[in-house]
């Protein structure tokens, strides 16, 4: 995603992204980051979470209208209820 | 042993024997919005692997060597319209509800209540096992970014899955 990211950034485009995993978006530096601890697949929240869902979504936005260092990270504050993120990054699922 | 190491040696053993990460020393500035969100044109760039089955070939997910093409994905397309082909992920989970990995509809509920101004005419999908990653970077994303701005677009969200 910060390839992705770092590529739009160097056209001219505006961009904001969200990381699942923060060592990863620190090897590829994008102008700005958003770190989530959701799992893989469930990124934005789970299945029927609307209310997440659209309060990630608003954190985009808030943060795309804020001024930041190159580079940045922000830590958004959602947790996973469960061990399936600690699992996926383990590789023990899916 | 944190996860990007965990997946660099797994790539190596399964893979790609050779990969390693693309790393990059400086960040990319960002480019500030140029008017308030109330204004902006707002659009969808993500990595779930989402395509139209109608229209489109799905992503190549046995290829040892991932897939660094993208798709289309018009501003109009519904929930059911899309599905979704990633190795990485549980890919029927988030088809229940693709707002988690492509918030589309709820991108288009904001522009609705007048969070931003208006949901671009053209949203791009990736597939996100690209272990090698020169045709992304220099010819795929490029593509992507000159369509966005032939759209006049003000914002791009990245997200991942």
């Amino acid at each position: 995603m910060g390839l992705i990211q770092r590529v739009l950034d160097v056209v001219g485009l505006p961009t904001v992204s969200l990381s699942l995993v923060r060592e990863m978006t620190s090897l590829v530096k994008p102008s700005k980051a958003l770190f989530i601890e959701h799992p893989f697949g469930l990124t934005l929240g789970g299945i029927g979470e609307k209310e997440i869902h659209r309060a990630v979504l608003r954190d985009c936005l808030r943060y795309a209208a804020e001024t930041l260092p190159a580079g940045a990270i922000v830590d958004l504050p959602y947790r996973w209820p469960d061990d399936l993120r600690e699992r996926q990054l383990r590789k023990e699922a899916h | 042993m944190n996860f990007a190491d965990i997946e660099k040696e797994y790539l190596r053993r399964k893979t790609v024997p050779d990969f390693d990460w693309t790393v990059f020393e400086a960040p990319t500035d960002p480019v500030p919005l140029a008017k308030p969100l109330e204004q902006c044109r707002v659009a969808l760039v993500v990595t779930a692997g989402a395509y139209l089955p109608a229209t489109q070939k799905p992503f190549q997910i046995r290829n040892p060597l991932g897939d660094d093409s993208y798709r289309i994905v018009p501003s109009g397309t519904t929930a059911e319209e899309i599905a979704l082909s990633h190795p990485g992920y549980d890919t029927r989970r988030a088809k229940q509800d693709p707002d988690c990995v492509f918030p589309l509809d709820l991108l288009r509920r904001l522009s609705f209540e007048g969070a931003i101004g208006s949901v671009a005419p053209r949203h791009f999908s990736f597939m996100g096992y690209i272990p090698r990653t020169e045709n992304l970077l220099w010819r795929t994303a490029p593509q992507v970014g000159r369509m966005l701005l032939e759209d006049e677009v003000d914002l791009a969200l990245l997200v991942p899955s």
